[in-house]
């Protein structure tokens, strides 16, 4: 199957001579649920963000299925299929629950805004629930779940998501990753950046492990949580002695 | 189960900073709950953690930018639990942040020059009557700010606003105003966090030279190799808590800290 997204040599970073991505190449196929690992500052969000318009690209390409998207401004990219949650700031906390929604279809054709808006609804039981509550007094899983349906409003082919678990108590946390599990089934391509390594394992398809900024591992999520290439890539646990 | 104490082994001498059962709650959150620790005399230890362990804000009880919910901490033997930063400074803890921000439009020089601690300047009266003496203090203060540019090799930029320095350059500006108060220890608040590979070796360098020269060191660092390299000791936080210590390649093994990094801890 071809590749949903993809990347080839991509170098990023907020300034010129400090790389944080450094020679990316990531393939993630249509359908997939691809999870982005490795320990603080190996560089995922940023990747996400290069890819998203949001950094600095030094070198190197990112492409939504054969459309070069290197260069395309952040704001164009959902037009071509790609949405991207942030980790923070990813709602307006002062406007409604049915106003971020108003906002984020705002992009569509004007027939189409009301209807979708009522698909996301019924996607979202606990948003159409209250409609007109004000988006900062929502719980922390809650936003993400509105952040989120921003997201899907315009039914994008691919969704990138930095770290949705951050803040959250575990039960919310497998609340969010079974909705996220769900939109995928339901067709759409996710990437997912997360620390919490265990829970986005358990719902992951596959998994590519960053270290300072390149890829050191891909392969089946099924397993990897055991398995001790995560603690070297985490811990260097292999580096400092650990048998092979 | 969390040890009482934890103090450091016994060639590394007694504490010069300790923190017991410490706890910092933040509304309904416990950012650091019940953690003890303990920096030996000359002595390089490790704070490691997963994410939202509580490493910086454990850092933000010692060097008392927060005041502790509970605990005591102690330095030299001397209670000092909620006096703020300069009361620590003055019983020699300073630190360092983790995003420094110099004053930006001061030059490097003056930037350094902030650093030193009760200066007769600041006294009007001893200006009247001993002017000729605060001027000797003020130009030894900046024979000793130039020799710590020296030290941390930014000479060449001292008399530039620090507002053009890099990343990794602002961290060793930081390091030299710390040093401006002659701090006994210093606690460095992930030094290689944006730092490109060069002058990250030179603040390795550095910070062994420090040692070497005496100074106990407690480093937050999520570069486990450079806490490989630097540390003899490491102590890892998950959730707010005391979690355990060992040597960097005993706990880079340790199946407790590999889940707890793997979000095995709830």
């Amino acid at each position: 199957m071809d590749a949903a997204l993809s990347t080839r040599a991509l170098v990023a970073g907020y300034e010129p001579d400090l790389p944080i991505v450094r020679g990316v190449d990531l393939q993630v196929r249509g359908g997939e649920l691809v999870v982005l690992l490795g320990p603080n500052g190996a560089g995922k969000s940023t990747l996400v963000k290069a890819i998203a318009g949001l950094v600095p690209v030094h070198s190197g390409t990112a492409a939504l299925g054969t459309t070069d998207i290197t260069v395309v401004p952040a704001h164009e990219k959902i037009r071509h299929g790609l949405a991207f949650v942030p980790q923070t700031e990813n709602i307006f906390a002062t406007l409604s629950i049915h106003d971020n929604l108003r906002a984020a279809a705002d992009i569509l054709p004007k027939d189409r805004r009301a209807r979708r808006i009522a698909d996301l609804y019924a996607m979202f039981p606990d948003l159409a629930a209250r409609p007109s509550l004000r988006a900062g007094q929502l719980s922390g899983g809650q936003r993400q779940m509105l952040a989120v349906a921003r997201a899907l409003i315009v039914e994008p082919s691919v969704l990138i998501l930095d770290e949705p678990s951050a803040g959250l108590s575990p039960k919310i946390v497998a609340e969010v990753f079974a909705r996220l599990q769900a939109i995928n089934r339901a067709g759409v391509t996710i990437v997912l950046v997360e620390q919490n390594v265990k829970a986005a394992l358990a719902i992951a398809d596959r998994a590519v492990i960053l270290v300072e900024g390149q890829v050191r591992h891909e392969g089946p999520a099924a397993g990897l949580a055991e398995d001790p290439i995560v603690a070297e890539l985490y811990l260097g646990a292999r580096r400092h002695g650990a048998a092979p | 189960m969390q040890p009482a104490a934890h103090a450091p082994n016994a060639s590394a001498g007694a504490p010069v900073l300790e923190g017991h059962d410490l706890v910092k709650q933040f509304g309904g959150l416990r950012a650091v709950d019940g953690m003890s620790i303990a920096l030996g005399r000359g002595e390089m230890l490790g704070l490691i953690g997963p994410n939202g362990a509580g490493k910086t804000t454990l850092f933000n009880l010692l060097a008392g930018s927060l005041a502790p919910s509970a605990g005591t901490i102690r330095i030299a033997g001397r209670t000092l639990s909620h006096r703020g930063p300069e009361q620590r400074i003055a019983h020699g803890v300073a630190r360092t942040f983790q995003i420094p921000r110099p004053f930006a439009e001061m030059t490097v020089l003056e930037n350094v020059l902030t650093g030193r601690q009760n200066q007769m300047g600041e006294r009007i009266w001893l200006n009247l009557v001993r002017p000729g003496r605060v001027a000797a203090e003020e130009r030894a203060a900046v024979a000793k700010a130039r020799a710590l540019l020296d030290f941390v090799t930014l000479s060449h930029l001292e008399h530039e606003p620090a507002r053009v320095l890099s990343g990794g350059q602002r961290k060793l500006l930081e390091l030299a105003r710390v040093l401006m108060a002659d701090p006994q220890a210093i606690l460095l608040d992930e030094p290689a966090a944006g730092v490109n590979p060069t002058l990250l070796e030179l603040i390795i360098d550095r910070i062994l030279e420090l040692n070497q020269q005496g100074r106990s060191i407690l480093l937050i660092e999520h570069n486990m190799e450079m806490v490989a390299r630097l540390c003899g000791r490491v102590v890892v936080m998950a959730s707010g808590r005391y979690l355990t210590e060992g040597a960097p390649e005993e706990i880079a093994r340790n199946p407790a800290v590999v889940d707890a990094y793997l979000g095995g801890v709830a």
